[in-house]
């Protein structure tokens, strides 16, 4: 489990991370999502040690990485935003000094080896000089480096950067089936990538938190109004009057028209009023067919401006 | 320890720089013998390795450089940051692997004095053997301030230009404590200087205005009452102080073929305030970022 408890870390006068707590449960897959700039690198950071939080605390099994550094090391297996690969290095020598310092026994070490190399596909590479190695394989590398010693605890800052398509949906897939034994951390600014992964969402803005959720009942919350999507077989003009004596339609929106004859229109309506019932019978009385009606929820793309404009508690 | 020992050291062979390393120390050195002792048909070894000091003063930065700020430039540092390594394992597998390839080039370069042997017959086994140690010794305090240098900057080049200069002051010092007037004033005048660096220290860690008053005081106090006392004790005082801190001044007691536990406690602990630095550097760098 991991608990943070009012995390903060100054630079300067720059407040990177500004009080922040959350608590991550075992075997969750925590999304941590966030603008360029807003404290997820830092955050994790400070809960794999490599640096230290001005102040507050990061527990991990309940024991503040302070206290005991090495112990609650062993547990964490961190991919940071760069991968830390030495390019002089060959793929396995590289593995095999990971191993090493993560202190995983000599009788071991080459089942860890071909175990992580195999979980990320980078066996054939094995002996190639890192520094030959593409961006996506270098970030493989970084993860299996991380999932050396099979630690509890998995730290990704960015995993799928760099990855073309294939590989990213490999990489996705991966993380899923280690969720399943592990828990995660994941940050990300692909939002496509945290709610194919996550169960939970942390967005974080300009060091601080204002949201933390799973992704559907984000999508709920922030839904100040219904919307609907539809399609009358009327020209522009009549389709829009026909709409806006409904009651209850508070805004229309002309969005063009896909097929001749007819027209696109956005429909809003106040908070908690379903009325897709009265827009079918609406329609239907002005006499023009009613091709196509679908609600509109609102995507994690639109979420995550509306937070970051919004810029409180949610 | 011997995890980042092992990486270090095969990291040195694995890029040029610990190649370059023994290749240029021996090259230069082989130059100095041809050059100043061969053909001129000097046979004075342990003299002849006393310009070996100059030599590591040129060769040691290269060792050096990469150690800490490379690691912090790509940002490998992570991993070792973040795996169950304390930093004093890091700083100390850093160095001794530094070490080891000094060692490896001293190993090397003795193969010259057994040749040399066979035809010298004023060569005492024993008295190169000393002077070896001594600039094994000078050779790992050089290597402890460059390890130290590197820790503190991202940009290998400075960190090679800097520990350079350093090394270069110190071998300056040597020269200053001949030609510093050795007045009495000179002396409560260093006294003077060294009595604000403690104060300015204790107030830098401690933050504390009244110790760092306090201390100003007493120290004050104790120059002047000295200085009334018996003014004669700051007669030289600074000359004497600056051999005490010279390094060359020890090296060269090696070079006679004498070892006194001063000197060799001296150099030790060279390397140890150093090397402590380093580690002190590597944890403070995760407070301030």
């Amino acid at each position: 489990m991991i608990e943070v408890r009012n995390l903060t870390k100054i630079y300067g006068h720059h407040h990177a991370v500004d009080n922040i707590s959350f608590k991550v449960e075992d075997g969750e897959v925590l999304g941590f999502l966030g603008p360029n700039g807003a404290g997820k690198t830092t955050t994790m950071n400070i809960l794999t040690g490599y640096i230290s939080a001005t102040s507050g605390q990061a527990l991990i099994d309940g024991v503040d990485i302070l206290d005991d550094p090495e112990g609650v090391k062993k547990k964490i297996g961190y991919l940071p935003e760069f991968p830390p690969v030495y390019s002089e290095m060959t793929v396995s020598e590289y593995l095999d000094t990971v191993c090493k310092l993560k202190k995983i026994k000599e009788s071991e070490r080459k089942k860890t080896m071909e175990a992580v190399m195999e979980v990320t596909r980078i066996a054939d590479m094995r002996g190639r000089l890192i520094a030959n190695l593409s961006k996506g394989y270098k970030q493989r590398v970084g993860l299996a480096q991380a999932l050396v010693g099979d630690p509890k605890i998995l730290i990704l800052d960015e995993p799928t950067v760099g990855l073309d398509p294939k590989q990213i949906i490999e990489i996705r897939s991966l993380i899923k089936g280690l969720g399943k034994k592990h828990t995660i951390i994941l940050s990300s600014h692909v939002l496509a990538e945290v709610s194919a992964v996550c169960e939970r969402i942390i967005i974080i803005n300009k060091g601080k938190l204002v949201a933390d959720d799973t992704p559907d009942n984000l999508s709920r919350q922030l839904q100040g109004a219904n919307r609907l999507q539809i399609r009358i077989a009327a020209p522009e003009k009549q389709a829009i009057k026909i709409i806006r004596d409904i009651p209850g339609i508070v805004n229309v929106q002309f969005q063009g028209s896909r097929e001749a004859g007819t027209s696109d229109l956005v429909v809003e309506t106040g908070a908690d009023l379903d009325v897709r019932k009265t827009v079918f019978n609406g329609v239907a009385r002005s006499g023009y067919p009613l091709l196509m009606m679908r609600p509109l929820d609102m995507s994690l793309e639109e979420i995550f401006l509306k937070v970051t404009h919004l810029d409180k508690e949610v | 320890m011997l995890a980042v020992f092992e990486k270090e050291f095969k990291g040195y062979f694995r890029s040029a720089v610990g190649s370059v390393f023994i290749g240029l120390f021996l090259l230069v050195s082989a130059g100095i013998f041809v050059f100043g002792y061969l053909l001129n048909g000097v046979v004075a070894y342990t003299a002849y390795l006393s310009y070996l000091n100059l030599v590591l003063m040129i060769t040691v930065p290269i060792l050096t450089m990469k150690t800490f700020s490379e690691e912090r430039r790509t940002k490998t540092d992570q991993l070792l940051l973040t795996s169950p390594v304390k930093a004093s394992e890091i700083v100390l597998g850093k160095y001794f692997a530094a070490v080891a390839v000094l060692f490896i080039t001293l190993l090397l370069h003795s193969l010259d004095a057994i040749v040399i042997s066979f035809f010298s017959i004023n060569m005492y086994f024993l008295d190169v053997l000393v002077a070896y140690v001594g600039l094994f010794l000078v050779g790992c305090a050089y290597i402890a301030i460059g390890v130290f240098v590197s820790s503190t900057t991202d940009n290998q080049v400075i960190s090679a230009i800097i520990t350079f200069a350093v090394l270069l002051v110190i071998y300056i010092i040597q020269w200053l404590s001949t030609s510093v007037t050795s007045s009495v004033t000179t002396g409560i005048v260093t006294c003077a200087v060294i009595a604000l660096g403690i104060v300015v220290l204790i107030y830098c860690t401690t933050r504390n205005k009244v110790a760092s008053v306090c201390t100003a005081i007493v120290c004050a106090l104790a120059i002047a009452i000295t200085a009334l006392i018996n003014s004669d004790i700051y007669a030289g005082l600074l000359n004497s102080m600056l051999t005490w801190l010279s390094l060359i001044e020890r090296f060269t007691e090696y070079l006679k073929g004498s070892v006194s536990i001063s000197s060799l406690i001296y150099l030790l602990s060279l390397s140890f305030v150093f090397v402590y630095m380093t580690v002190y550097q590597v944890e403070k760098r995760r407070w301030v970022g």
